[in-house]
């Protein structure tokens, strides 16, 4: 208690060192306060109350941005990593595509093979409508070949009566 | 310095930083401002700390003289703090101010500038008084000096607080 008394004078003197100033700290720290050394007890209470004391804004916050390479790299990689995950979120969230299938006579038809096959039969199928519905030009090209010789005496007729003008001129 | 141990050594002064401005200015919103000027100018001049040997005693000497020249900025203005102009508090006051802490920081606050900023950074920052000697441009024994008396002062307010609540108790 005596030293406690003693080093107290030494603080209120200045003459106390770090040490003797934390022993002092502990020992009004502690619940055993001596009654006439009670009013002192605030004093180191404010102390240790005022170093819990934090800036109301941290001074990284008020520094200016630091617009370095390796800043700017981050923001990059950033962006495209936020980029990437709403592209993934899409992807995923996508609507299910719909299952392939056919109508054929106003029937579903999910067996691809049948569908396929049925197709190929109606493929072939209007293939031979069209053949056949060609095959009257044809015909007509016969006609025209039977009667390019006709056309040839039609042209040496059309000759023929140029001479004879030309013959009837002179 | 880069900025990676700008981030290390001075950011992690800014309590620090921010108490001194406070104890100085008894203003909390005038601390928080003068935080932010000194980490700007700071900031700009980080090349030069490469030849600062003790960069906590040269940021808290720095934030010292800058609140130094706000204080005297306003005297000129003969504009003070709000906090500044109430700092002594009136009878109203101390009957409403029951709780002796409280009384403790008007006390401390109420001390001249020199012993204020003292008494705080010996007891509150538990700084070497040849580092407070460096911060504050004075002798170690000038500061040896500024600390007792400061101390002192808060003594005998203590005590005369405490005679003030016996009579009062007495009384009753």
């Amino acid at each position: 208690m005596e030293k406690i008394d003693e080093l107290l004078e030494k603080y209120f003197r200045g003459e106390t060192t770090l040490d003797d100033e934390k022993n002092l700290k502990q020992y009004f720290a502690t619940g055993n306060v001596a009654s006439e050394l009670e009013p002192y007890r605030a004093l180191f209470d404010v102390f240790d109350q005022e170093l819990q004391e934090k800036a109301i804004v941290p001074l990284k916050n008020v520094l200016p941005k630091q617009q370095t390479v390796k800043r700017i790299w981050i923001k990059t990689f950033a962006y495209s990593g936020i980029a990437a995950a709403i592209l993934l979120t899409l992807w995923i969230q996508r609507p299910q595509q719909t299952e392939n299938y056919a109508v054929i006579s106003g029937k579903k038809i999910e067996n691809a093979e049948y569908a396929q096959q049925y197709a190929e039969k109606k493929i072939n199928k209007a293939g031979e409508i069209i053949k056949n519905s060609l095959e009257p030009m044809h015909s007509i090209q016969t006609v025209r070949k039977s009667l390019q010789p006709m056309q040839k005496i039609a042209e040496t007729k059309e000759k023929l009566d140029d001479i004879q003008n030309k013959i009837q001129f002179k | 310095m880069d900025s990676k141990q700008f981030n290390t050594q001075i950011l992690t002064l800014s309590d620090k930083l921010f108490r001194l401005a406070k104890s100085m200015l008894r203003n909390t919103d005038a601390a928080q401002d003068a935080v932010q000027e000194l980490s700007m100018k700071l900031w700009e001049k980080r090349q030069n700390f490469d030849e600062v040997e003790n960069i906590q005693a040269f940021t808290m000497k720095a934030m010292r003289n800058l609140c130094l020249d706000t204080i005297r900025q306003q005297k000129d203005e003969d504009e003070l703090p709000a906090e500044y102009e109430h700092a002594e508090p009136n009878p109203h006051q101390q009957m409403e101010q029951k709780d002796m802490a409280k009384r403790i920081k008007d006390m401390i606050d109420n001390l001249p500038e020199l012993q204020r900023t003292i008494i705080r950074m010996r007891d509150v920052e538990g700084m070497e008084i040849p580092e407070i000697a460096f911060i504050t441009s004075l002798t170690e024994n000038a500061v040896s000096v500024n600390l007792s008396r400061a101390r002192q002062k808060i003594r005998e307010k203590i005590l005369y607080e405490q005679k003030r609540v016996e009579e009062t108790v007495w009384k009753k």
